[in-house]
């Protein structure tokens, strides 16, 4: 059971929008962020808690893919406008540290075709992974514009060794209703996978980038 | 012996509590011991013999402040008999001798330890580390020489290091998979990275299990932190040929058709997967198609009330006995008997117990088991402790 209602959380949301587009507007696009305080959570004895939730609408439209691709790949990029690399590309590298490095901080995530991917570690060795950003597999019967807005969509959680996580859910320039959204898929998700559920969600808070926090629960 | 065979289990057995502590883990020493690590910084040692005849289990002896912090893992030395290894948060890997409850050797890693496996191939441990600064290594132990690291891996990982995992048969091919969702295949035989890393999986969420499936193609399993379960194919990365066929099948979040709210634990060599529910209080045994990954959610074996709304941390089941242990955040250690009807009971070889032994069989031989089982267990608990309350049904 949800303890939060789409109604309620359209309000507070209604009132973030407008505080950042007409009180202050500020000269980038500011990201909507959910902050979960639990409670009744041991951080040093209970279990771990990280993962992945994907979201309806995306939340960072900005994200740089690029599509390491065989000649299938290449092209399915190429018409809808990604970077792509083929096998040629990456072995032009040459297992260069530097030049992996600086491909690594081009981009912020990568996809590679499934017949590819097991060849990754060979061409460019650890160097992604170490950079958190192995890249993630698509079949050619997969969409790859699909793909690319799954990576974009999808957002990491973590709790470390406090008591609050935060999840980037959107940003200002997004309507009012995906917003939402967002919000309620975010939190419901996260929820369920706590151990007591909702007996360990202390409070719920949405804040954009640089404006004030408002609190949904 | 598959799960199949296994009837559904009655109320526990036996229990015994450690308070407000957490169980974290439950290990078989061998049929008729078994360890267990606690919040407490403990391990202790429980004997199982008694539980043969629905009997209790009994703490034969402990190790108090086994480490400084939170223990992280407890691996079992399988080829040699009395002798665990465990790792903690404090960096520090100790290979116990049960005997004598001391610590034979001690291995530094720097960085809080958060998993740890033990290959018998190779006498190697392995153990993983958090994020610390940069680095989130692998660090591996030759148990015979425990002075300085054999191997330490520190570039394969961007977040903690939570599962790894050694191929049972296959010589010095390890898993290790974390919080950055990649499953990395090392060849441990070499010692530059670059070329041991054999094979990269991105897994799409954060890995909290993850080992081989002892099946046709070795193929990886991989339980995420989100509850979901995915299989991948072993692939080489020399291997330039454009390959087409599966390489990944992925179940999604498996809590509703598996009827769960998390996974506990995963079994490729007795083939199950261990699961729980909170708000049900259940513990199940779900069987798993040990050769192809698949998951059998109606083939499974229920224990109501398991630890009642607390997480279960740990299960373990002993095959000889027909005997399954669980702990939880409840802080008890409980004993389940998942009696097979099979009448191939599966052999005991350690002498003196030959008597009951055929009287055990015989209990197996009968036709209406469970009933009769339980009556005769009753009887022998009074004759053996009085003292233990048995709840009738």
């Amino acid at each position: 059971m949800s303890k939060i209602t789409v109604a309620g959380v359209r309000g507070t949301v209604q009132e973030l929008l407008d505080y950042s587009e007409n009180t202050k507007k500020r000269n980038f696009l500011e990201t909507v962020e959910l902050q979960v305080g639990l409670k009744n959570y041991d951080t040093q004895r209970d279990k771990r808690f990280s993962g992945t939730v994907k979201l309806p609408a995306v939340p960072r439209p900005n994200m740089t893919i690029c599509v390491f691709g065989d000649a299938h790949d290449v092209d399915r990029a190429k018409h809808i406008g990604v970077d792509a690399m083929s096998v040629e590309d990456l072995k032009k590298l040459n297992k260069n540290k530097k030049l992996i490095k600086k491909l690594a901080k081009k981009y912020n995530a990568f996809i590679a075709s499934e017949v590819l991917i097991k060849q990754v570690p060979r061409l460019l060795g650890p160097q992604l992974s170490k950079a958190g950003k192995f890249p993630t597999p698509v079949s050619h019967s997969d969409d790859l514009y699909g793909k690319i807005t799954e990576v974009r969509s999808t957002i990491k959680f973590q709790l470390k060794k406090v008591l609050c996580l935060a999840v980037a859910v959107g940003n200002v320039g997004m309507e009012e209703d995906q917003l939402v959204t967002n919000i309620m898929i975010a939190s419901n998700f996260l929820v369920s996978l706590l151990k007591k559920n909702w007996q360990n969600v202390g409070s719920l808070t949405i804040k954009s980038t640089m404006g004030p926090s408002y609190r949904i629960y | 012996m598959s799960l199949l065979t296994y009837q559904k289990p009655s109320l526990p057995l036996s229990s015994v509590s450690y308070g407000p502590e957490y169980i974290y883990s439950l290990n078989l020493l061998s049929s008729t011991q078994a360890i267990a690590s606690l919040s407490d910084r403990s391990l202790r040692i429980f004997d199982l013999t008694r539980s043969r005849d629905g009997g209790s289990i009994k703490e034969t002896s402990k190790i108090l402040n086994a480490h400084v912090k939170n223990i992280s893992g407890v691996s079992v030395l399988a080829d040699q008999p009395n002798i665990v290894a465990s790792s903690a948060e404090d960096g520090i890997v100790k290979v116990w001798d049960l005997r004598s409850t001391k610590a034979v050797a001690s291995m530094s890693c720097g960085s809080p330890l958060l998993s740890l496996a033990y290959s018998p191939l190779t006498n190697t441990i392995a153990a993983g580390t958090e994020l610390v600064s940069q680095d989130a290594k692998v660090v591996l132990f030759d148990v015979r020489s425990p002075a300085s690291p054999l191997r330490t891996y520190a570039d394969s990982h961007n977040d903690d290091v939570t599962v790894l995992a050694f191929h049972p048969t296959t010589r010095h091919s390890l898993l290790s998979a974390g919080t950055d969702a990649l499953i990395t295949r090392y060849d441990t035989s070499i010692a530059d990275e670059d070329e041991a890393v054999a094979q990269v999986i991105h897994n799409g969420a954060s890995v909290h299990l993850t080992g081989f499936l002892p099946g046709v193609d070795d193929a990886i399993f991989a339980a995420s932190h989100i509850e979901t379960w995915s299989v991948h194919k072993q692939t080489n990365k020399d291997d330039e040929s454009e390959d087409e066929s599966m390489q990944r099948k992925e179940y999604g979040d498996v809590r509703e058709s598996w009827g769960c709210e998390y996974i506990i634990d995963v079994n490729t060599q007795s083939g199950y997967v261990a699961v729980g529910s909170n708000t049900t209080s259940k513990l199940a045994l779900i069987q798993l198609d040990s050769s192809t990954g698949e998951v059998l959610p109606t083939s499974r074996i229920e224990c109501d009330g398991a630890h009642a709304n607390e997480v279960v941390r740990c299960a373990c089941v002993n095959e000889t006995y027909g005997l399954m242990l669980s702990g939880g955040e409840d802080g008890v250690v409980k004993t389940w008997q998942i009696t097979s009807s099979d009448p191939e009971v599966p052999e005991v070889d350690e002498g003196g117990w030959s008597e009951k032994k055929s009287k055990k069989s015989k209990k197996h031989h009968g036709s209406h088991g469970s009933h009769g089982d339980r009556k005769d267990k009753k009887d022998h608990d009074k004759k053996k402790d009085k003292s233990r309350r048995f709840k009738p049904y």
